[in-house]
């Protein structure tokens, strides 16, 4: 009998599979090039040219943007128009099947059929990729474990929750062990637990075992959750391709959260020469937090100090930074998708 | 007028003194042996209002009863004054946002909206429907068949045809599924606009946003009642659950030590990233104590945010119990 | 490696957490294999329950049945030399046994796929949309074939080991042979394939079969009214193509020479030509499925 054959996953270290693929060594999971798809009149994708990086990626997009025509060209479902797109090594145009070997995709929509169990069929997809039949068998049930379902793996799909399904849909994409998935809106309709699991699990997959990952989505919260890059389309173009992390460009304002009345802090700051003032509705935060503005890091003190010193408590304090929803609106138009 | 409730000093979710839009009175609803509603008794007043709880817990049923979609099993439910379920009229007053997903693709989006005003009986339905098609801003779409809208326009002329009538009370049911992200701003915007002059209750999973139009919660966990009430004030009163406040400060470690000197400091650890993780029973005096300490020590303090005061939070503590 | 701590104790904690997989991978076939097998165990109902296996197996009782009980007549009247059924007759039982099994699996293979939208998962594997259709069509003929091919194989060998010189009746009858495998892979393709066809134009299984069943109804007694209605005798060959039924019975009645022209009411082609017209409409079938599923949408 032939068991599958493991090896343990360690922090940090890069996939098996992710290791060179005809001569590149390192450099990006995905290249893109002038990439261009037309349907007809219409032209879904339109020159784009990017690099992922080894990465959790979140790819933004307005309805209708282009996202899902891009993550099926880059899945070799769809050739472009023109243009070349290369994942893990390998060209989309050329090499779709080898590359759907080594990439796992979750789908948005339903696509899991109610009168298999769950074992079943995850072990069916493993074999779909690749898997040798016992091996599929092993890994189904172990991914199924991995993604939280216990005995409920070996019942019939039809009687899960939307919760259940979703981790299904994540261990199918997960069974052959690629180096690479793309997940499309993966908490979609689950609770706050689910979504929270989830998003636990997405994130253990790059920092723990070393998958990349391009999330689709449209909650900006889970995005900022856990990818580190963000790729941004519009109408077919990229817009944003840049790292997370670096995001907080200080705005230069600090957002201050104070108990007890405000009055007197605003009028103690404004003695040492600083302005602060309260929220009106365009600045689209909770209302009880002040607004400082602030040009040296002097003014982190004067905070500290102001409120010592009248004896009030300090909530909360951190830099009006640039949030993602705000990269997002500044840069994608009204599309109306 | 108002019931007299089972064991409770006032009406949950209402502060004493406002006069609530909808009232549940000891509500239950059972399916054979599965009791999936539980003696429930709340009101909900003006504003926006959130009904939280996880999948499977009551939160649908109790919707689907206020909406009149369901009986209930034992209780009374009333919306302005008349009951949810019997009395057609309530309708003219509620509009609502199902969850459901397919509706009258071969309609246009304005023929729905339109039918919506006619079943409503309102004067002037013409206006009354451009109106309500501005507010979501569908005008450019109006004309198209709604089997070739997109989830979130989908979601958008359901929310025309549920305003089209003007109602006082509106409820929605997971309102931003499916749409991106400038159209769920758009949406946030409506509702608490919405929220300023009528009764408005949201049930929706995605608490960051929640948080973001509702201060008002009504949580449903296990079918009962788990919380009601501005969702900050619960949270100081989860006292089985220390506060966790996360410090980013010029030296962590120096102020580690002034801090855990302090008596309302329970614990303090120094996190992955360099951040001062301070344990709190004592909030209130924390936060006081917090400036005060910090400039003793000469520590400059760049980002103080309270690790679990999130909606999110707050409810994952509600929900374990 | 031993984990020995500082008082010379051994202990270790393993890993139970994901792991890489770095075995063998295996290519296309074996994806291609595995979907024509899996397809073929969840449309004879393998690992559901019972009532989505009554039908199928009940059919294929049917047949074996049928051949147990002829070869045991002319087996027991073996004096007489009875035949019990000849193929002509045997094939037109088969066929309706056929398209009854086929109006069964055919949905089964397809409709489930595409209603809940497995499709979707498939096109993301390591196959290509031309693979799904070929492998379905693969399986569906497999199963088909056994049923129309296998057992009147062992009706022909049957038959000969009854025969007076066994070896010598093997030999000469090779003929036959050759006839009703023929005769027996064309009923099982051309049903197939058409079944095939129809579920691949909706999700709902129901529908397919009672499209399937009234679909070759309706055919059939169309065809039947035109060749009624007209009177060129010509006309009448060329409609007889059309009707699969007619068409597979009278092949099988030209290859064994009884094929009675007054009977049928007109002279007929040679047999080449209807095995053209079988092959064509195949051809026609599949040409519909990939149509049907590899272009990309």
């Amino acid at each position: 009998m032939v068991h599958a054959q493991y090896a343990p996953a360690r922090a940090g270290e890069l996939h098996p599979a992710l290791t060179p693929v005809e001569g590149h060594e390192t450099g990006p999971i995905i290249s893109v090039t002038n990439l261009t798809k037309r349907f007809g009149r219409h032209t879904a994708l339109s020159n784009l040219t990017f690099d992922v990086p080894r990465a959790c990626i979140g790819l933004l997009g307005a309805n209708g943007a282009g996202k899902t025509t891009l993550v099926r060209a880059l899945l070799g479902l769809t050739n472009p128009t023109s243009g070349e797109a290369t994942v893990l090594g390998l060209n989309t145009r050329t090499n779709g099947i080898e590359i759907r070997k080594r990439v796992g995709y979750m789908p948005e929509s339903d696509c899991l059929p109610p009168g298999a169990t769950a074992a079943d069929f995850v072990a069916h997809m493993g074999e779909m990729s690749g898997l040798p039949a016992q091996a599929a068998r092993q890994r189904a049930a172990d991914v199924l474990y991995q993604v939280g379902l216990r005995e409920e793996r070996y019942r019939l799909i039809k009687g899960f929750s939307t919760g259940m399904k979703q981790r299904v849909k994540l261990a199918q994409s997960l069974v052959h062990d690629p180096a690479l998935v793309f997940l499309d809106e993966p908490t979609a309709g689950m609770d706050p637990q689910g979504r929270d699991d989830m998003l636990d699990l997405i994130q253990r997959m790059y920092r723990m075992l070393g998958i990349a990952v391009v999330v689709s989505s449209h909650i900006l919260e889970d995005i900022e959750r856990v990818c580190d890059h963000v790729v941004i389309i519009d109408e077919g173009r990229l817009v944003i391709d840049q790292p997370l992390t670096g995001m907080g460009t200080p705005q230069g304002d600090l957002l201050v959260r104070i108990d007890g009345n405000p009055d007197d802090f605003i009028a103690q700051m404004a003695a040492r020469g600083i302005t602060v003032r309260r929220p009106s509705d365009d600045d689209l935060q909770t209302s009880d937090e002040l607004i400082v503005a602030s040009n040296a890091p002097e003014v982190y003190d004067a905070v500290r100090d102001v409120t010592a010193e009248l004896g009030v408590g300090l909530r909360s304090l951190r830099m009006k930074g640039r949030s993602l929803e705000d990269l997002y609106l500044g840069n994608v138009g009204g599309g109306n998708g | 007028m108002m019931p007299t409730p089972n064991g409770y000093q006032h009406l949950p979710g209402v502060i004493p003194g406002r006069e609530p839009t909808i009232i549940l009175d000891r509500v239950s609803k059972w399916y054979g042996d599965i009791v999936a509603v539980s003696d429930v008794t709340f009101g909900v007043t003006p504003g926006v209002t959130a009904l939280l709880g996880p999948n499977g817990a009551g939160k649908t049923t109790t919707l689907k009863m206020i909406t009149g979609l369901l009986s209930t099993s034992t209780g009374r439910i009333s919306i302005l004054g008349k009951p949810a379920r019997g009395d057609p009229s309530v309708y003219r007053e509620v509009g609502l946002v199902h969850e459901a997903e397919h509706i009258y693709p071969y309609l246009t989006g304005r023929e729905f909206v339109r039918m919506n005003a006619i079943l409503q009986r309102i004067p002037h339905v013409e206006q009354a429907v451009d109106r309500a098609i501005e507010i979501v801003e569908m005008t450019y779409a109006q004309d198209r068949r709604i089997g070739g809208y997109s989830k979130g326009m989908r979601q958008r002329i359901k929310v025309a045809a549920a305003l089209v009538h003007d109602p006082d009370v509106i409820l929605m049911d997971e309102p931003l599924n499916g749409m991106d992200p400038a159209q769920r701003l758009h949406m946030i915007n409506l509702i608490r606009d919405l929220g300023r002059t009528k009764t408005v209750m949201v049930s929706s999973h995605i608490l960051a946003e929640v948080e973001r139009f509702a201060e008002n919660i009504i949580v449903i966990v296990n079918g009962k009642l788990a919380a009601a009430g501005d969702y900050r004030a619960i949270r100081d009163r989860i006292d089985t659950h220390d506060h966790a406040i996360r410090i980013r400060a010029s030296e962590p470690r120096f102020l580690a030590m002034a801090l855990i000197g302090h008596p309302s400091t329970k614990a303090v650890r120094v996190d992955r990233e360099d951040r001062l993780v301070v344990e709190t029973q004592d909030v209130r005096g924390f936060y006081i104590a917090l400036p005060q300490l910090a400039r003793k020590a000469n520590v400059r303090l760049f980002d103080i945010s309270a690790a679990d005061e999130s909606l999110a939070s707050v409810f994952s503590y509600l929900v374990e119990g | 490696m031993a984990e020995i701590d500082i008082q010379g104790r051994y202990g270790e904690i393993y890993d139970r957490g994901y792991q890489h997989y770095i075995g063998k991978r295996l290519g296309r076939r074996h994806a291609i294999w595995a979907l024509i097998t899996y397809s073929m165990k969840r449309a004879m109902g393998i690992k559901k329950s019972w009532t989505a296996k009554v039908i199928p197996f009940i059919l294929y009782l049917a047949v074996v049945g049928t051949v147990v009980v002829v070869i045991g007549i002319e087996a027991f009247l073996k004096s007489a030399g009875t035949v019990a059924m000849s193929y002509p007759d045997y094939f037109t039982f088969i066929y309706l046994i056929e398209g009854a099994f086929v109006a069964t699996i055919a949905p089964e293979m397809l409709c489930g796929d595409r209603r809940e939208n497995v499709l979707a998962l498939y096109f993301s594997r390591a196959i290509s949309r031309l693979d799904y259709v070929l492998s379905k069509l693969s399986a569906t003929a497999i199963l088909t074939m056994t049923m129309s091919v296998v057992p009147v194989v062992f009706l022909w060998l049957f038959r000969q080991l009854l025969a007076d010189r066994p070896l010598h009746a093997l030999t000469a009858n090779i003929g036959d042979l050759g006839r009703v495998v023929l005769i027996g892979t064309l009923i099982a393709l051309l049903l197939g394939c058409g079944g095939l066809v129809i579920s691949s134009f909706t999700g709902r299984k129901s529908i397919a079969t009672a499209i399937i069943f009234i679909g070759y109804a309706v055919l059939e007694g169309f065809v039947n009214a035109l060749i009624e209605a007209v009177s060129s005798e010509r006309a009448k060959d060329v409609l007889a193509l059309l009707s699969p039924i007619r068409l597979i019975g009278e092949l099988s009645e030209k290859l064994f020479g009884v094929y009675d022209p007054v009977a049928s009411g007109h002279g007929g082609f040679p047999a080449a030509v209807y095995v053209a017209a079988a092959l064509g409409f195949i051809l026609l079938g599949i040409v519909i499925m990939v149509w049907r599923y590899v272009p990309e949408d």
